[in-house]
């Protein structure tokens, strides 16, 4: 057994379930949610206006 | 060799057949609006264009990026990079991501140059690097906001997420959707002097696309290698992930075969892995290894 890779590994496990905590803590889900469900203006390299001026 | 010869060739490769299977539904589940399935709140390791109307699920790496530079912490694309690049490390950039399926549609029709494996896996890092480089672009914005400087002048539209200017899916699914769904493009030849007034940005990352997707032809996944700041990210934690490709070094006929190392979309050199568990920061898990292996020394397992 590979002492060294099982503790990096167990420490990063440990951070994930922490933010994922975090995240459920303060409603990130919303965020996503919110974000799918609206038109994202940002993302389109600034079209139409850009092709329009 | 000998073994595989009388077997046929879907059966030979049944795990990629799969794969490619669950690449298309996956591709109709992520784009799943346009046909009428809701948004959901899920959250995946890939690349998801957000600004597709169509969308269901969320890229990890695009979430992090709206939440930074909307001055939130991201702990929720942070715990799906950590839990997922640690549990079965990059297999969705395989199985699941739709760039890696456009990527390996046009390999598969492509003739794979090998790329040497130290080329390989320095140029893995400049996938770090420009990980770290946008994610240093976020977090000045995200600090920016906070002290209610406005940083739109800087970044233009790409201020809530700057790595989309060079990000092949946002590119494709999102700038070129919302192109020929306001109907930009010229309708007649009198109208083709447009084309000279449209913003450098448009050219650039028009070429930026059709670099990404036309040099899988001669590099398989050349831009999920080398350039993808999640996949570089997620490479660095699969290299503890829990679920593993091995070699048996019993069952390995070595250098003499090789095939693995011939289909590895990746280009990993599997040979160096003999007796042990892949541990390439590049591998996606694909199990194209596994397929074409003739003595099944490629194993899965946790």
């Amino acid at each position: 057994m590979n002492y060294r890779k099982w503790s990096i590994r167990t420490i990063f496990l440990i951070l994930g379930i922490i933010s994922l905590i975090y995240a459920i803590k303060s409603e990130q889900w919303e965020f996503v949610r919110e974000i799918l469900t609206k038109f994202i203006e940002y993302e389109n390299g600034g079209l139409p206006q850009l092709f329009l001026t | 060799m000998v073994k595989k010869e009388s077997v046929s060739k879907i059966n030979m490769y049944r795990i990629t057949l799969l794969r490619t299977s669950i690449q298309i539904i996956s591709f109709i589940l992520i784009f799943g609006g346009a046909f009428g399935l809701a948004a959901t709140f899920i959250v995946l390791p890939i690349m998801a264009p957000a600004g597709n109307p169509y969308t269901t699920v969320m890229g990890a790496w695009q979430l992090m990026e709206l939440m930074l530079t909307a001055a939130i912490f991201p702990f929720l694309a942070i715990a799906i990079i950590v839990i997922g690049s640690l549990t079965i490390g990059r297999s969705f950039c395989a199985w699941v991501c739709p760039f890696g399926l456009i990527s390996d549609i046009v390999s598969y029709l492509g003739k794979k140059k090998r790329v040497s494996k130290t080329t390989n896996s320095s140029m893995f890092k400049l996938s770090i690097y420009i990980a770290f480089i946008f994610l240093f672009i976020d977090f000045s914005i995200a600090y920016n906001q906070a002290i209610g400087t406005s940083i739109y002048s800087y970044f233009g539209e790409f201020y809530r997420e700057p790595s989309s200017i060079i990000e092949p899916t946002t590119i494709l699914f999102s700038m070129l959707f919302w192109y020929f769904y306001w109907g930009l493009y010229p309708t007649g030849l009198e109208e083709l002097s447009k084309l000279l007034n449209y913003p450098p940005v448009f050219w650039f990352r028009l070429i930026v696309l059709i670099l990404a997707i036309s040099l899988n032809y001669y590099i398989p996944r050349w831009w999920c290698r080398w350039i993808c700041p999640l996949g570089g990210l997620m490479g660095i934690g699969s290299k503890y992930k829990i679920l593993k490709v091995y070699v048996d070094p019993k069952q390995c006929l070595g250098e003499k075969c090789g095939e693995c190392v011939k289909v590895c979309p990746m280009g990993v050199n599997i040979l160096d892995f003999i007796g042990k568990e892949i541990s390439s920061p590049l591998c996606t898990s694909c199990l194209m290894c596994l397929d074409v292996c003739p003595t099944n020394a490629i194993k899965v397992r946790i």
